[in-house]
């Protein structure tokens, strides 16, 4: 008896052929083979016609080939295309490849984009944003093929920093995550297009998402700078630019109230609860990160009691935890690191592994709400400074 | 009625992006069967149940189960490569 490829005895090595059948005779088919390299030019051409530039016919077009969200979207004809390209400066060739997409290997070039940006209705000078939000998300950390096929319900969060979220008017204010903003709904809306038409993340295709999650439709915030009591968020990850955009993959806003702010030490406590949950993909994986969007009332709060970001990442290490115990009744499958597996029992373990990963900035405007943005897993943000 | 011309929003493919090592493997008798275990909870049951009933039904043999590293991840290079010398089909599985 020989042994298998796992080291297991082979018990049916020359079995005879109970029901001879050749199974797989047509199932696989030989492909043509690729090119050795991909094109550096991508040229798409406004091949397709459609009646007229009516909504309601364009939204059929739409639908019967499968593309978009659901929800009306605008005809990308020429002339708009052209209007979302111009904000880019003189020199830069829109059909120049800059990356391809997972599960589907769609190639993203700026026009591919702008016609995305387009059907979702983003205003012109907003496409820089949209395309540095696709090369974050292209970044080998963030496993964007995991992100767009898992059976978790994860999205790709756009977070806007600096002059770029004045200028092109996003949201890092009142209502920050919901709607009434046209930069944030259709910028953040664009980038799940993308995913859907060019990445091929659809529903059933390449998407398996169990649920889905209403942050698939759209989800971009800026940052609330004015009313950060510390850096800008991008400054604390060792980036010095005047716009910049950060990418986090992760599950809708978990909302932490706390209209007493008897202490900093008690609101903290509260965010910290609300990490401290089983049934989040990050409980298994301790290197996994957790975004903590501070409302402008609890950052102050914070400030004013002497807490930098530093302490309050510490603080929130240290006070999201739970017996260790938990964590193995919980799980028989789950990724911590040796100092994490050799916890006893009784001991207390972090939610996550140490205190960076615990991402601190403000968004929101006037009230005592905050919120976390727990990630997929195993994915991790990145910051970029803006990019034409 | 004027028609309008438009962009589709797809763009075109990566053609490496392509699958290029599926070959026709014709019938399965005589082939070597594996199984790549994507780390979610029973797929190395599954798996190898699957693998062993298709053996015996083809003639095939069940060369075994290996894992790759997390369920999150793609497959390790070293272990696919590993795989492909050493068998002829691989069984497994997406998703939960």
């Amino acid at each position: 008896m020989s042994e298998r490829i796992d080291g297991s005895p082979d018990t049916n090595e020359g079995t005879p052929l109970p029901s001879d059948g050749p199974l797989c005779e047509d199932d696989v088919c030989a492909l043509p083979g690729a090119e050795a390299d991909g094109p550096a030019i991508a040229k798409i051409e406004p091949d397709l016609a459609i009646p007229s530039d009516d909504p309601e016919a364009f939204l059929e077009f739409a639908e019967a080939r499968g593309w978009g969200d659901g929800l009306p979207l605008l005809p990308p004809t020429p002339a708009r295309v052209e209007r979302a390209l111009a904000c880019l400066p003189p020199g830069i060739d829109p059909d120049e490849v800059l990356t391809a997409l997972p599960p589907r290997g769609g190639l993203v070039t700026r026009r591919t984009l702008a016609v995305n940006a387009v059907m979702a209705g983003c205003p012109a000078g907003t496409l820089p944003v949209l395309t540095t939000a696709i090369r974050a998300l292209t970044r080998a950390e963030v496993n964007l093929r995991g992100v767009n096929a898992t059976t978790h319900p994860v999205a790709p969060l756009l977070i806007v920093h600096g002059a770029v979220a004045t200028e092109q008017d996003f949201n890092g204010g009142l209502g920050a995550f919901g709607p009434g903003n046209r930069a944030n709904a259709s910028v953040g809306r664009a980038l799940r297009l993308v995913m859907l038409n060019v990445a091929g993340a659809r529903p059933g295709g390449g998407d398996a998402s169990t649920q889905g999650q209403p942050s698939k439709y759209t989800y971009c915030v800026a940052e609330n700078q004015s009313e950060t009591p510390w850096a800008p968020y991008p400054e604390s990850r060792g980036l010095d630019a005047p716009s910049a955009v950060t990418v986090h993959c992760g599950e809708n806003p978990h909302n932490v109230q706390d209209h007493e702010v008897r202490s900093a030490e008690q609101t903290l406590e509260m965010i910290a609860s609300t990490m401290t949950t089983l049934g989040s993909n990050n409980a298994p994986v301790s290197s996994a990160e957790w975004f903590v969007f501070l409302g402008p009332e609890h950052a102050r709060h914070l400030a004013d009691a002497g807490y930098s970001r530093e302490d309050v990442q510490r603080f929130l290490f240290e006070h999201a935890r739970l017996p260790m115990a938990r964590f193995r009744r919980a799980f028989e499958i789950a990724q911590y690191a040796d100092w994490e597996e050799a916890l006893g029992d009784d001991d207390d373990k972090p939610i996550a592994r140490d205190p960076d990963r615990f991402r601190i900035l403000v968004t929101g405007g006037a009230g005592k709400h905050s919120c976390v943005v727990p990630s997929w897993g195993m994915t991790a943000s990145v910051t970029l400074p803006l990019l034409p | 009625m004027a028609e309008t011309r438009i962009y589709s929003p797809e763009g075109s493919v990566d053609p490496n992006a392509a699958p290029t090592a599926r070959v026709a493997i014709g019938s399965l008798a005589g082939k070597r069967i594996g199984a790549l275990d994507n780390g979610k909870s029973g797929a190395r049951a599954l798996l190898r149940a699957m693998g062993e009933r298709l053996a015996l039904r083809t003639g095939a043999t069940f060369a075994g189960v290996v894992q790759k590293q997390t369920a999150a991840t793609p497959c390790e290079t070293d272990l696919l490569e590993r795989l492909a010398a050493e068998v002829e089909v691989v069984l497994t599985g997406t998703a939960d």
